[in-house]
């Protein structure tokens, strides 16, 4: 998923195939596969982003999400008469 | 001499002269008188010839009667005829009737009695073949081989545990193998970079060579050659291998370089289900030493494959690493092969890929096995396992193995992944086949079915307990 992202982050400013995390703990390990036509500028980019990437506080935001949700289904589970709206069921991911 | 008064009383006739005349004509002169009558003598009568002196034996009585001992009788001589002669046998070819089943002669041995011929007692005197008997030379023993060969064997023969060599236009498959390290023929781990190829014995050491005319198996103890840095083996290029007898060395020697990585050179030709070169070659043996190998006379044992530094080859099994460890196996045997297996593992997390294009897995070209094949005469296996996930319904990744190729996928070995939102996914892929003769490769693949999204794959996702490996096998 912290993949996911950061291929989102850095193919929003750069043309590329991927990104690879070698190894999360050590960013030296990380890689990005720029399509050909990509930038001097755009590749800078791209790299200024991946440099940025901080792991452990998208780890985070994903757990918080993740809890999130389990707090949400556990709401709703404890409420069998609440009607669920559509607001409900993107919290929980399902759209 | 006066006469006396005769006188009967002393009157001697004896004392007459004229005694022997023949004044008495009424006797028989015994001398010269021939008998007119038979005289009667005490009752015998004598037959006038015999008084007058010619007596006939014919005429004698008592023929019949053995009066003369001195003589053998005609009974007593064998009546059987020896020359023809049938009336009177007797004659300088008498011949005897020996006495039957007795033993007259006892200076003799008797054949019924022993013929040991022992060297002491009785029977002593033994014979020596050699120089007592004749017809040496004859095929008297047919229980016996010959060394001429002219008679096959009827049974098995059992050496009794005991070698046979020097034989000729008897050609096993030659005992050895090519390998990296000495006296270790066959290889399990890593044997990187090495710049000495060594002929090890490994099933027997003995290896058959064709000297133009006939087989001769020979006896071998290792065989090397030291390559090092030698521009002779040009950096990535193949080379054949051989074994020649050198004059009575044998000697491990490589031919020309191949003229591609997938053309030989100089040919190979089976001459008697063996691989040899088809044409008069020059054999290196040493960095500044050849020798000419005559047609046929080099046997084939093996292919090495040089890396990026000339003089130098190697055997890798491949391993765990970021962006894989590659399989490299560039010694490849022409016999006693062994089934050879190394594993690729990328131990990168995780990595995105969002392109239709068909790329090497996790655009790495050492998620690879690269080797070197003599003879395309048996199949390579590979499996890989990838583990990865789609973010949309609208994509699927896709894995394949490519064989020397990083950008299409083999037909027979690609599988895509269902289309789904946030679905892992695990996919098998498998090759199965002949790559060819020469250098190849088998590289893992990836791309997307659609990259609408980018779809993850993964390494070792950075847990120990997960890898996505790709394991290839092959004789080599």
């Amino acid at each position: 998923m912290i993949t996911a992202i950061l291929h989102a982050k850095v193919s929003a400013v750069a043309p590329i195939n991927g990104i690879a995390i070698g190894d999360k703990e050590t960013s030296l390990t990380w890689r990005i596969d720029f399509k050909p036509e990509a930038t001097v500028d755009q590749r800078l980019a791209a790299q200024a982003v991946m440099d940025a990437f901080d792991v452990a506080a998208e780890e985070q935001k994903l757990q918080d999400a993740e809890q999130a949700k389990k707090d949400k289904k556990a709401s709703l589970l404890s409420q069998p008469n609440k009607s669920v709206t559509v607001q409900d069921l993107i919290d929980l991911g399902i759209l | 001499m006066g006469l006396k008064s005769p006188s009967a009383s002393d009157f001697d006739h004896g004392d007459l002269s004229g005694l022997t005349d023949n004044d008495h004509t009424q006797y028989v002169n015994a001398v010269s008188d021939t008998a007119t009558v038979n005289l009667t003598l005490t009752g015998q009568s004598i037959s006038a010839d015999v008084i007058a002196g010619g007596t006939d034996h014919g005429g004698l009585g008592g023929l019949a009667d053995d009066d003369h001992t001195q003589y053998v009788l005609h009974t007593e001589v064998d009546d059987t005829p020896v020359d023809g002669v049938t009336t009177d046998p007797i004659s300088s070819n008498w011949a005897f009737d020996h006495e039957a089943a007795a033993d007259p002669h006892t200076g003799y041995r008797l054949e019924s009695a022993d013929h040991s011929h022992q060297s002491t007692g009785l029977q002593a005197g033994q014979l020596d073949h050699g120089a007592a008997l004749t017809g040496l030379t004859d095929d008297d023993h047919t229980q016996y081989l010959l060394v001429a060969g002219s008679r096959a064997m009827t049974g098995d023969l059992d050496m009794g545990g005991n070698d046979v060599f020097n034989v000729r236009n008897y050609y096993p498959d030659p005992g050895g193998r090519l390998t990296l390290t000495s006296a270790t023929p066959v290889l399990v781990a890593d044997a990187a970079d090495q710049t000495t190829l060594y002929y090890a014995l490994y099933k027997h050491d003995l290896v058959p060579l064709y000297d133009g005319t006939n087989w001769d198996v020979f006896r071998f103890t290792e065989l090397s050659i030291a390559m090092a840095a030698s521009a002779n083996w040009a950096a990535n290029s193949n080379f054949d291998v051989y074994v020649y007898n050198d004059g009575g060395t044998l000697r491990l020697v490589t031919g020309a370089a191949w003229t591609s990585d997938t053309a030989r050179n100089e040919s190979l030709t089976r001459l008697n289900g063996r691989w040899t070169n088809t044409a008069s070659m020059t054999g290196r043996y040493a960095a500044a030493s050849t020798v000419t190998v005559g047609a046929n006379q080099g046997l084939y044992v093996g292919t090495i494959r040089t890396t990026a530094s000339a003089g130098t080859t190697t055997m890798e099994f491949g391993g765990e690493a970021l962006n894989g460890d590659p399989i490299r196996f560039y010694v490849w045997n022409a016999y006693n092969r062994v089934l050879t297996g190394g594993v690729v593992a990328d131990t990168t997390d995780t990595w995105t890929y969002q392109s239709t294009t068909v790329r090497s897995k996790n655009n790495s070209t050492t998620n690879r096995a690269t080797f070197v094949r003599g003879l395309n005469e048996d199949a390579m296996t590979v499996d890989a396992i990838v583990r990865g996930a789609t973010s949309t319904a609208a994509d699927a990744g896709i894995v394949g193995i490519g064989l020397d190729v990083t950008n299409s996928l083999n037909t027979s070995a690609r599988i895509r992944s269902t289309a789904s939102v946030s679905t892992i996914f695990i996919l098998i892929v498998s090759y199965r086949g002949y790559p060819g003769l020469g250098l190849h490769f088998l590289q893992a693949l990836e791309a997307c079915a659609a990259a609408v999204a980018a779809v993850t794959f993964n390494g070792d996702v950075g847990v120990a307990d997960i890898l996505t490996p790709m394991a290839i096998a092959g004789m080599f």
